[in-house]
């Protein structure tokens, strides 16, 4: 028996000394490539957010900027994100962070740490936040393993995201608006981890003095005519207490088919028309 | 709890150092432990059926118990045979009852609506929304052939009932099997254990092993072969027919990487499982394959129904007649549904060639013993039956007899010879790859791994689980159900 445990201690730590030399390695190799990972000295403004920012907003349309927002991303990550790359690139002097109704609610949360939208930040935590998440997520075998896959990857910054256009011959229409608004508010419950990692993205460009821009993209009638107003009520409360400015577009009378068939993320003529529309907001001042 | 998940990971070492170092020394106190902690073990799943699982094991006992006393109490030859037969027939059917409600209800009821919507008569099934207990068709049968050997004598009923239990319900092999036969786990159970290295670092490889067949060729084969059979309106001939073959390496990838995984497991607690697969996709012909695939399941079919029907003594016609009742029984068993049915009607078919032409039991021993590579005829005829098994999974792994029709009526059209639409990642045809040789090279060994000759030296050994396990960790992802859970 002795033998027997002795040799499986020997065989898991051999096993555990290989993870870990692949674990320094990579570390080391995002240390490396961190600064590596330099915007051209031209840009200025970066866009942060989930689906909704990454399709309604193009970097073509808008001087010295780079949209680096990415589906499903929550305020934890976008914090995470905005300190990274504004402690490499020092020139950043605005960002421009998605803020919509849905982005308070607790649908975000389910998303929060699974393999797809965790595995990629991962490697933006320290160690010690490394630790505790593995702590937290040990008997979560698809985060283990995502975390494991990303060490093998070369690209270090998943994260990164970018404009993005979605093609569909589907119309605009009610039941998709209703699948959506259904999804999104039906529990009516907020997103605490939103709502707190928010106002830390708040606190930390005030201290970093980078202008900070809440972007509300722009909602089909049908859709905000169906977001509970309470949602409304608390969108507009978590603003004007973090003093942030906004710049909403959901009053736009935008076409049909400006809008993918859930009223909520714009089509690419919309994405066309919200960047002019921005950019010209920007050439008359912020 | 799956054999995949961390949550086993965690159960294992702790029900391990348990059993060795605290329960030790007394056999009944560690029985009673295996029955906890296989209790355990089900109940993660849904502790409801637990119930379900004590209630069988309850009646299987006390059923064997009755058999004893009634052969001891009655006099005459007769009243012993009726009296045991009458409880012997009464368990097996109160057992199949059970089953029977929990699998196959709502199929009878949809099939008889079915029949008489045919002749306009239009009824409202009363469906019942049963969800089916993990592993029922495994400990139901396992609890049969206790019952029938005590009936036949083979086995004397024990009054043992923690050994019992433990029997029914130990669990490395409850869910999925090999369904174990009395006489081979239960006095097993009466024995002292004592702990063995030689067998526990066996164990510790053919888990291993498992695993590996499991999340690494099964897991990924199976992302394909869903995609395949999930649109199968969309893909031409030649895609269809690799969805086919991606399938038949998931099914042999899962199935027989969760038996390695169990076998393994309970040698680890100083028991010894059957085999259930001897490299089936090596066999030269179709009666070969069957006597090297889910080995427990033909042999129960084998024992407890073939050769009770007659077996092939009876000449060619009975022994064919025969046949086609265990393949018919044995797909029914996988599942309330005609695909089974007409895949296990298929592999007969398959199977009748041979047994008219009596050669049936030609290809016994394993293919090219002793040698590095196979005749081009062996190699020929292990073709022919992969291909030929790999097309009745279809059946197996299609949602309805339509869709297995639409897959078989475009694999032979001239779509067939188009240029495939899905092939493989580079990475997973590869793995597949080194998989068959390691299968082949090892394929006189207990399980591949074991004294496998590219595995001689030490340090090749362990560079060789190392990346084993590397790779498992970096495919395990999301726990993947093992398929015959269903069953």
């Amino acid at each position: 028996m002795r033998k027997f445990i002795y040799k499986i201690l020997i065989f898991t730590t051999t096993l555990l000394v290989v993870i870990v030399l692949l674990f320094f390695r990579y570390d080391l190799c995002v240390k490396v490539n961190a600064n590596n990972f330099k915007l051209p000295p031209n840009i200025t403004k970066i866009i942060i957010g989930d689906s909704h920012v990454q399709l309604a907003l193009n970097n073509k349309y808008i001087p010295n900027s780079v949209s680096l927002s990415i589906a499903s991303e929550s305020y934890l990550y976008s914090y995470k994100k905005i300190k990274h790359i504004t402690e490499n690139n020092p020139q950043v002097d605005t960002v421009f962070l998605g803020a919509g109704y849905h982005n308070f609610s607790s649908y975000y949360d389910a998303d929060l740490y699974n393999q797809y939208s965790f595995n990629n930040y991962f490697y933006l935590f320290n160690l010690n936040e490394q630790i505790t998440l593995l702590a937290n997520y040990y008997f979560d075998t698809n985060f283990l393993s995502g975390a494991f896959k990303q060490l093998f990857k070369k690209d270090y910054y998943q994260w990164k995201g970018g404009f993005d256009i979605i093609n569909t011959d589907l119309p605009l229409n009610c039941s998709s608006i209703d699948k959506r608004i259904q999804e999104q508010f039906s529990k009516r419950i907020y997103s605490l981890s939103n709502i707190k990692y928010f106002e830390n993205i708040c606190s930390y460009c005030k201290l970093n003095k980078i202008t900070l821009i809440a972007i509300n993209t722009p909602l089909h009638k049908m859709y905000y005519e169906r977001v509970p107003l309470n949602y409304i009520k608390t969108y507009n409360n978590i603003m004007q207490k973090n003093k942030i400015r906004v710049i909403d577009f959901k009053g736009l009378n935008f076409k049909d088919e400006d809008f993918l068939p859930d009223g909520d993320h714009v089509s690419e003529k919309g994405a066309t028309k919200t960047s002019v529309l921005l950019n010209e907001i920007i050439k008359n001042g912020l | 709890m799956l054999f995949n998940s961390i949550e086993f990971a965690v159960f294992l070492p702790i029900v391990f150092i348990l059993y060795w170092f605290v329960f030790n020394k007394q056999l009944r106190l560690q029985n009673l432990f295996i029955v906890f902690v296989s209790y355990i073990f089900y109940g993660w799943w849904d502790w409801r059926f637990l119930i379900l699982i004590a209630f069988t094991t309850l009646c299987s006992w006390f059923s064997g118990i009755l058999i004893e006393k009634i052969r001891l109490k009655h006099e005459t030859k007769i009243q012993k045979i009726n009296w045991a037969k009458i409880i012997s027939t009464s368990n097996i059917i109160l057992n199949l009852g059970i089953l029977g409600v929990y699998k196959y209800f709502n199929f009878f009821v949809a099939s008889f609506v079915e029949a008489f919507a045919n002749i306009n008569i239009h009824l409202e099934p009363a469906t019942l929304y049963l969800i089916l207990p993990v592993g029922i068709s495994f400990y139901t049968f396992q609890a049969l052939s206790y019952s029938i050997d005590v009936y036949r004598k083979q086995l004397k009923a024990t009054n043992d009932i923690v050994s019992f239990f433990a029997y029914i319900s130990f669990f490395p092999q409850l869910v999925a099997g090999p369904i174990e036969r009395a006489t081979n786990l239960l006095p097993q159970f009466y024995k002292k254990r004592t702990f063995d290295y030689e067998n526990s670092i066996k164990g510790m490889r053919q888990i291993l092993w498992g695993l590996f067949k499991k999340v690494v060729i099964a897991d990924n084969c199976a992302q394909y072969a869903n995609t395949i059979f999930d649109n199968f309106n969309d893909y031409n001939g030649s895609t269809l027919f690799i969805g086919a073959i991606f399938f038949a390496i998931q099914i042999y990838g899962d199935f027989s990487g969760y038996s390695d995984i169990a076998i393994g497991t309970a040698r680890l607690f100083g028991f010894n499982l059957m085999k259930n697969f001897a490299f089936p996709y090596f066999s030269r012909d179709i009666a070969e394959f069957w006597r090297r695939w889910h080995i427990s399941l033909s042999t129960w079919f084998r024992d407890y129904l073939y050769i009770p029907l007659g077996g092939s003594r009876g000449g060619k016609w009975l022994s064919i007649r025969n046949t086609l009742i265990i393949f018919t029984v044995s797909g029914f068993w996988h599942g309330a549904n005609r695909t089974f049915i007409i895949w296990g009607l298929i592999n007969a078919l398959f199977i009748f060639p041979s047994i008219l032409l009596k050669t049936n039991r030609v290809n016994l021993e394993i293919v090219a013993k002793g040698k590095w590579l196979p005749s081009i005829s062996d190699l020929y005829k292990i073709a022919t039956t992969f291909i030929l098994v790999s097309l009745a999974w279809i059946f197996f792994r299609s949602e309805s007899v339509f869709q297995s029709y639409i897959i078989i009526k475009e694999i032979f059209s001239i779509s067939f010879f188009s240029i495939p639409e899905i092939t493989g990642d580079r990475f997973l045809k590869i793995a597949v790859l080194i998989f068959f040789i390691i299968e082949w090279l090892g394929r006189e060994s207990e399980f591949a791994i074991h004294k496998n000759v590219l595995l001689k030296n030490n340090i090749t050994r362990w560079i060789f689980y190392v990346i084993l396990s590397i790779s498992i960790l970096y495919f395990i992802g999301e726990e993947q159900q093992f398929i015959y859970f269903q069953f």
